[in-house]
């Protein structure tokens, strides 16, 4: 694919920030697109979805349509009305489900994008003009089309009139925009406007119901997962954002979704199919792994820790500090000479090595440690990696604040300063997705750090405000512990509640005295006047012919 | 001998105030803000006389008129308010014959001011009490330097804040002589044109119209009674004002400042903003100076006082476009942008600017250098400012130079401190011959310790001001004027900026600490110290010992009784080498603490006028 001469340096998700989005009509497309379908032929919508594809207005020349037959009897042929170059492949070996057909679909692909499209779709004539616009301005996009959801009778559309309007310009006509639902994305889009402000959950929005992408951003994020028969385009979102990409839905791209969405209608069963799955493969989905001590797929944070140098003691102390987090899903990379240790006779005291055999040994055991020579440039999937020297130990809430705090401000390297010698110690957290963007659009020699920077952010702070402190001064907290604390807690609250409400017992009381004496006062003061003042001032005023005070005109009651 | 005299100044829009303050004294109360200066003195001693200020900053303006009060043997002067800032009313007394008859003495507080009786044996010249007083309270005798004027006509008093010196006269003149010299050097009037003729040839006169009278000419700055800076200034400037913007209305006899429906302060006919009105504006994040229709020149003069204080005011291009404000104060007021307030960094900016502007254009001392040079009077030439630049690294000599060549706004001559090398050394000659800067040099070698260097440096100073700076700091170009300002507006006798910018070498990030600023504390960057000359010799100089002489020199200011002021810390970046290069006592840690903004890579604030590494990043802490 050739790219464009300097690719724009997103922040975060806020894709608002590329210039030079073309209008539709207005462009010259550069970029070959292949769309695939994979369907099961059993709902008879191909045909319509075919015909809206036939007439769209991106060039011919650069548009390929891949069907994949994933259907239990085989397709016998296309249906008549279908862009010029259209192909039919099927899985071979009884291989069958979506994934395995889009993955399929998109090996066979030649072109430079790759376009997902359900069989239920009819697209309007510039939709793929108008997500094929975003491709040709940086090459690590997602672009979501804007599906609405109509309720057609199935013998009320033929393809000829589907080709018919989309030639005519009358698309729009074919369904009623008031009796059609938005897809369910679309609250999400709404709320951030157009996922710009989405960060790192845009992602999660991921429908591949019409959604086009790179094939190369495909092939480095691996491919769909096939074991996923639901849910495998949020997955596939996940690891796409990993590989650094940004989620940009076009409200231009429209299509008509005929009959209701898979999602709609089921929700709980759909949920409960899906959370299994998802919890094992996208770590960012917190709610899905609630409970303490168990390990899943793919890990939330890699811990690194290079043993080269250190002692025992040391190694030892970062790795199981890391291990006993409370964040459960850590994974932990020993760094160092590993293949130095060889089974050869030595004197087991005097073992020049003998520190790393020690490592070594006494994490045998353990899945969550392996030991690597040479660290990996990332860690994908998975979506935190995190430095500590050896010798320097992470609080038991240490990670899950870090992360929670780089989430909060879209954060790409955080680091820690620890302690000062000739250079500065540092942990150093660092977001899988910001760094795989930067090496995406870094200029060749450029320090990652900075690029990092713009996409993300990177932030300097100290260790020990996190909890990253020396390995002898190190604590954790038993739960035990932690009960009585909480115990604690809860008797001085309520002796504080206790107080609090005497308070404010005695502050009404005080309201109520006061409203009591104002009224006595008031009380007194009417009766005096009624008895005594008004009598005297008659006697004095009557012979003198004064106006009494209290009848004068427009004076209220004394 | 009657019983009680009163005299009183600043209520004109709070009368009700005075009531409050003064209770055992009914009145008459002779207002002495109004007071016409020919209005012949009292002969007639007095058994008590009152004198009641709002403010300090009204008793400033109260002190000319001392001539006015009667002799009295009990002298009360009561300050209704004072800003948290100023320092006690202890009287600080000068030869005068009046403390030699003190019997008593009392200072209470009250509320938020102060009550100060003193009883004498005899009969004592109460404007003599009255500006002892005041030099207590703001530190120090503190008055303008010459030439001595004369004031005539109603509405004088505003024109020579806290100056016992004038000659008071009527609009006709004459002014009376003292002993083998004219009475004053130069006669302000106010008076409406055209003025009547003035009799006496040898003394020029200056004439000012009424602030609220329609102009004749063009309006100018000069028209306008200056900004009183030993009151109207930023001190206790609040870098994080949460609260609104508030707007200037006009109401009857006078203007408000309100936000929303609440009525922050209240402003009299002619403008005067006070201290304490200054104090209760802290919280606002700027005011707006739209529609009022104050006539004259009475708006550009509410303006000045507001900027003078490091408030942004926000104003329409008309308004903003008065000649009377000055050609700064206008440019530095088109810069403020109501949007970029919300931000504490930009607003800080904003308020240096203005205030800088402000105080150069329409305090009291540019004012009257400005009038007495416009009358053809001959002024003293402004305190010239010697800076002490030491360093032992012959490579930093050329950066250092730089930072200081591009100090605008002072004269100022460079003592080049060289520790443990020569002047004739390669880069070093270069640098010094390239330099278009008064360069001295003092050599030392690298064994003597750097409180000796310093003092040898001083002792060729011939500044009345000491500047201490570093050779790898930053500076912006108006480090040393600001310095300066600082130490005009705070009396101070050790002024210095707060080192809340620091550029963190070792990891390349520059962050900001929250450190407060425009207070009087003991700490300042050492690096940015300035020193009156007199404190300095009183003091002896550095300790001659290898470090720490700055903190040093602080501890001995603070000992002999002297004031050290920190102002505001947007000219000068702190570089943090590595560790490896320098001695620090703080590790990278101790900074990345306390930070309150991050930069990634070295980055300057708009006021030091250098351009930062292209890094568009910049984080702020969590609230």
């Amino acid at each position: 694919m050739t790219s464009p001469t300097r690719q724009p340096r997103i922040p975060a998700n806020d894709h608002g920030v590329i210039e030079g989005v073309p209008a539709l009509g207005e462009w010259t497309p550069r970029l070959s697109v292949s769309v695939v379908i994979p369907t099961s032929g059993s709902r008879g919508t191909l045909p319509l979805a075919l015909a809206g594809l036939a007439a769209q207005t991106y060039p011919r020349h650069l548009l390929e349509v891949i069907v994949v037959d994933d259907g239990e009897q085989p397709m016998l042929r296309l249906p008549e009305i279908r862009p010029e170059r259209t192909r039919l492949i099927r899985p071979k070996d009884g291989r069958w489900g979506k994934p395995h057909a889009c993955n399929l679909g998109a090996s066979t692909a030649e072109g430079d994008v790759v376009h997902w499209l359900d069989d239920d779709l009819v697209l309007f004539p510039d939709h793929v003009e108008a997500q094929m616009r975003w491709h040709h301005l940086a090459d690590y996009l997602v672009v979501l089309g804007h599906p609405r959801s109509v309720q057609p009778d199935p013998s009320e559309l033929s393809p000829n009139e589907v080709l018919a309007a989309a030639e005519a310009g009358a698309v729009a006509k074919l369904f009623h925009e008031e009796d059609s639902t938005p897809q369910w994305t679309e609250k999400r889009w709404n709320r951030t406007s157009d996922l710009r402000t989405a960060g790192v959950d845009a992602f999660s929005v991921h429908v591949g119901a019409t959604s086009s992408l790179p094939a190369a951003l495909f092939r480095a994020a691996g491919g769909m997962d096939e074991s996923l028969m639901l849910g495998e385009d949020t997955e596939l979102g996940y690891r796409l954002a990993q590989a650094g990409a940004v989620f940009v839905p076009d409200r231009a791209a429209r299509a008509w979704h005929l009959g209701r969405s898979t999602v709609v209608g089921r929700e709980p069963e759909v949920k409960r199919h899906n959370w299994p799955y998802l919890g094992e493969r996208v770590p960012t989905f917190r709610w899905l792994r609630k409970t303490p001590g168990r390990g899943y797929r793919v890990p939330y944070v890699e811990v690194v820790v290079d043993a080269r140098g250190a002692s025992l003691e040391e190694v030892r102390a970062t790795v199981d500090g890391a291990l006993g987090s409370w964040t459960p899903d850590v994974s932990v990379r020993i760094t160092g000479p590993w293949s130095r240790l060889g089974d050869g006779r030595r004197a087991p005291l005097d073992d020049p090595d003998l520190d790393l055999r020690l490592i070594s040994a006494g994490y045998e055991g353990d899945a969550r440690v392996t030991f690597t020579e040479d660290l990996p440039a990332s860690c994908f999937p998975i979506p935190f990696r995190f430095h500590c020297p050896a010798g320097w130990v992470p609080g038991q809430d240490a990670l899950g604040r870090l992360i929670a705090f780089a989430d909060r401000n879209a954060l790409g390297v955080l680091s820690l300063a620890l302690e000062e010698r000739d250079e500065v110690v540092h942990a150093r957290l660092e977001r899988t997705a910001a760094l795989s963007r930067a090496r995406l659009v870094a200029d060749p020699g450029e320090d990652l750090d900075d690029v990092v920077h713009e996409v993300f952010g990177t932030l300097w702070d100290v260790g020990e405000k996190w909890g990253v402190v020396r390995s002898e001064s190190a604590t954790t907290v038993s739960p035990e512990t932690l009960q009585a604390e909480l115990e604690k807690c809860r008797a001085r609250s309520l002796v504080l509640q206790d107080r609090a409400n005497r308070w404010r017992r005695q502050a009404t009381r005080g309201h109520a005295t006061r409203r009591r004496w104002r009224h006595a006062s008031r009380r007194v003061a009417r009766v005096l006047m009624r008895r005594v003042a008004r009598p005297v001032m008659r006697r004095v005023a009557r012979p003198v012919g004064l106006r009494m005070p209290w009848a004068a005109p427009g004076r209220g009651r004394l | 001998m009657s019983a009680t005299w009163g005299g009183c100044v600043g209520f004109g829009s709070h009368p009700a105030l005075l009531d409050r303050v003064c209770e055992d004294f009914d009145g008459p109360w002779t207002i002495l803000d109004g007071a016409d200066p020919g209005e012949p003195p009292p002969d007639e001693a007095v058994e008590r006389a009152v004198i009641a200020a709002r403010s300090p900053a009204d008793l400033r303006r109260a002190v000319p008129f001392g001539a006015l009060i009667p002799a009295a043997t009990r002298v009360c002067v009561i300050i209704a308010e004072a800003p948290p800032w100023a320092a006690q009313p202890l009287p600080v007394a000068g030869q005068g014959a009046a403390w030699h008859l003190l019997a008593d003495l009392r200072i209470a507080r009250r509320r938020r001011g102060w009550h100060i009786e003193a009883s004498f044996s005899g009969p004592v010249a109460g404007g003599e009490v009255l500006s002892h007083v005041l030099y207590g309270l703001l530190g120090g005798r503190r008055h303008m330097a010459q030439p001595v004027i004369g004031l005539a006509g109603q509405g004088a008093s505003g024109w020579r804040p806290g100056d016992p010196n004038v000659a008071l006269t009527s609009v006709g003149g004459p002014v009376a002589d003292r002993r083998d010299a004219p009475g004053c050097d130069l006669v302000l009037r106010v008076t409406e044109s055209p003025a009547c003729p003035w009799p006496d040839g040898r003394i020029p006169v200056a004439d000012r119209p009424p602030l609220s009278a329609a102009l004749d000419g063009a309006a100018h700055p000069d028209l306008l009674p200056p900004v009183d800076e030993s009151v109207v200034n930023p001190i206790g400037f609040r870098q994080n004002a949460r609260g609104p913007v508030a707007a200037l209305t006009s109401r009857a006899g006078g203007f408000s400042i309100t936000s929303g429906l609440d009525e922050l302060v209240r402003l009299p006919a002619s403008g005067e903003l006070t201290d304490v009105d200054v104090a209760r504006l802290r919280d606002v994040v700027g005011v707006a100076v739209q529609d009022v229709d104050a006539y004259g020149l009475v708006r550009a003069r509410i303006v000045t006082g507001l900027a003078a204080a490091g408030i942004p005011v926000i104003m329409s291009a008309e308004g903003i476009g008065d000649p009377a404000l000055g050609a700064d104060l206008s440019d530095a007021l088109a810069t403020v942008d109501e949007d970029e307030l919300t931000s504490e960094l930009r607003r800080e900016e904003i308020s240096v600017r203005l205030r800088r502007a402000a105080l150069r254009t329409h305090g009291a001392i540019p004012r009257w250098r400005n009038i007495a040079v416009s009358a053809g009077l001959a002024l003293p030439y402004e305190p010239p400012v010697s800076v002490l630049l030491s360093t032992c690294r012959k490579d930093m000599v050329p950066f250092a130079l730089e930072q200081m060549e591009r100090q605008r706004g002072v004269r100022a001559e460079i003592i080049l401190g060289l520790h443990g090398f020569s002047a004739r050394e390669a880069g070093v000659q270069g640098a010094i011959a390239d330099s278009s800067l008064r360069i001295t040099v003092v050599e030392a070698a690298a064994g003597a310790p750097l409180g000796e260097l310093l003092n040898r440096m001083a002792a060729v100073a011939s500044g009345s001001f000491l500047a201490k700076v570093d050779d790898d700091d930053w500076y912006g170009p108006d480090h040393l004027a600001d310095l300066l300002l600082a130490q005009l507006y705070s009396g101070a006798e050790l002024v210095g900026a707060a080192a809340e910018f620091v550029y963190l070498e070792p990891i390349n990030t520059t962050v900001r600490r929250r450190l407060g600023t425009e207070r009087f504390t003991p700490l300042v960057a050492g690096g940015t110290m300035l020193v009156a000359r007199e404190m300095f010799e009183t003091l002896g100089g550095f300790r001659p010992i290898p470090q720490t002489v700055d903190g040093q020199l602080i501890e001995s200011v603070e000992a002999a009784g002297g004031r050290i002021y920190r102002t505001h810390g947007l000219n000068y970046v702190l570089r943090r080498r590595h560790s490896r290069a320098h001695t620090w006592r703080h590790p990278v840690q101790a900074f990345l603490k306390s930070y309150q903004e991050q930069w990634r890579g070295l980055h300057f604030n708009q006021l030091m006028e250098s351009a930062s590494t292209p890094h568009a990043g910049y984080w702020r802490q969590e609230q």
